[in-house]
């Protein structure tokens, strides 16, 4: 499983930082970037849904075949 | 039935007392049967209020042009007015948000945090003393406007009640009396104006002196964009923020149990704070169309003006479980209170960070009080929706000093 932000739609809300800061960071303009190659370990998996589930931008899915 | 008719709907007015206390019938009316609905008033606009609509024409800066942004009056030049990025569209528009972005980075914006607690503290401090106060005008107002003249703009604090006075000339009366909005938007320009020239060729790291610096390619930026990029901060960030935490307030003065649940547990602050923006989004935007656009087989032709109520969105069931109900523990919460597209609020990172920052304060030092006469308060109208005042008391009783001298 693996959390992906789209950088087109990322607009920087910061939304997701709340839930899934271990798997995600910031970059230069304030918008979002996995950490690593953004697989996300089983004891994360829901806060990597919450992230998805605020995106006012429906910018982050999850890739469950990977 | 209370139920608003589509004939009340077609001819609504954003500024009557009932649609600012309370537009949510109206909202819930136009999302059950009516989703766009034009009115005359106020030199014309049409309403969109669903949850999908409001996200999409928000989004769209193509055929949704921004270059005038009020909710009413002219809407061709906007007296001149030019704040970008907010009024900016493509390809302007990324150059000027990305001008302004160092100062609003949530990183750069977290270093106000210490400043803020603890000036959040001294405004709250006297109030628990006197036992009672004005939530609004002596503790949000107060908190958001030192916020910007003493960490963003670097002004002296002397100028706080000036501010106040343009912010609520401009953006409350404004709408309904162009020449109280013309003097305010001049004495704003003619007064930035000078701080950029007093300030010319410094070194400082306020945003005016940062703006006086700026460079186009090797060009200095234009000076009207210079000075827009000054007031937009003013305009956009001044009473959006006081206007959430008035409300915030208001809502926790007058729910004891939601109070309550946030001193028994503060871990829930961060959804409360969403919850509480979905619930009191203040801002309702307004855009103009490029072109004619389709909106559920309405019509709407170019040149029109399109309001975008970011509080109705956050209301629509058919985006959010029981929406009305306010759950400060909801976890669910994709919410519209600060935009969505290239336009999303720049500030956003710093409102955030005052309102939990203003509310872990106020619950420390006055974890009880309550609203006094709550159903008296008047709400702002137009672009920003929040309490005029929020008269409180301090709750006696199971120690509220003590509590707040426990921590």
């Amino acid at each position: 499983m693996k959390i992906v932000v789209d950088p087109e739609l990322c607009q920087g809300h910061n939304r997701c930082l709340a839930y899934a800061g271990e798997l995600l960071d910031l970059d230069a303009r304030g918008c979002a970037v996995v950490l690593g190659d953004g697989t996300v370990p089983a004891g994360l998996a829901e806060d990597a849904q919450l992230a998805v589930d605020n995106c006012p931008e429906e910018a982050i899915s999850i890739i469950e075949s990977a | 039935m209370a139920e608003a008719s589509p004939t009340t709907l077609s001819d609504y007015d954003i500024f009557s007392a009932q649609f600012r206390n309370c537009p949510y019938p109206t909202w819930a009316a136009m999302q059950r049967s009516c989703p766009v609905t034009h009115s005359d008033r106020l030199g014309g606009s049409w309403m969109v209020a669903r949850y999908d609509d409001v996200r999409d024409l928000v989004r769209d800066n193509i055929r949704l042009s921004s270059r005038s942004t009020e909710v009413g009056g002219p809407r061709e030049s906007s007296g001149g007015l030019l704040i970008p990025p907010i009024t900016s569209d493509p390809p302007r528009h990324e150059l000027d948000r990305d001008r302004l972005m160092p100062f609003f980075h949530p990183k750069q914006i977290a270093t106000l945090e210490s400043d803020i607690r603890t000036l959040a503290r001294s405004l709250v401090q006297p109030l628990a003393a006197a036992g009672h106060g004005d939530a609004a005008t002596d503790f949000a107002q107060r908190l958001t406007i030192t916020v910007l003249t003493r960490h963003l703009l670097d002004v002296p604090e002397e100028m706080q009640p000036q501010f106040i006075d343009w912010t609520l000339r401009l953006l409350r009366e404004g709408p309904l009396d162009q020449a109280v909005r013309t003097a305010a938007v001049r004495e704003m320009i003619d007064y930035f104006s000078q701080l950029l020239d007093q300030r010319a060729g410094g070194t400082g790291d306020d945003l005016i002196s940062y703006l006086g610096r700026a460079e186009v390619e090797g060009v200095p930026l234009d000076r009207k964009t210079k000075i827009g990029s000054v007031m937009v901060v003013m305009i956009a960030g001044a009473d959006t923020t006081w206007s959430a935490l008035s409300a915030a307030l208001f809502h926790l003065g007058t729910h004891p149990d939601d109070r309550q649940l946030l001193v028994d547990r503060p871990e829930l602050m961060n959804t409360a704070i969403e919850e509480l923006l979905r619930v009191y989004a203040p801002v309702m935007l307004a855009r103009v169309t490029t072109d004619s656009i389709d909106v559920h087989d309405q019509q709407i032709g170019a040149g029109e003006r399109v309001l975008l109520p970011l509080g109705a969105a956050n209301r629509d069931p058919a985006m959010f479980d029981d929406p009305d109900a306010v759950q400060l523990d909801r976890k669910r919460n994709r919410h519209l209170t600060f935009g969505s597209g290239p336009h999303r609020c720049l500030g956003s990172p710093l409102a955030r960070l005052e309102l939990r920052v203003a509310l872990e304060e106020w619950l420390a030092v006055i974890p009880r009080f309550e609203v006094v006469g709550p159903d008296a308060v008047q709400w702002t109208g137009g672009s920003v929706r929040g309490p005029e005042h929020v008269p409180f008391r301090v709750r006696a009783g199971a120690g509220a000093g003590a509590e707040g001298e426990r921590r």
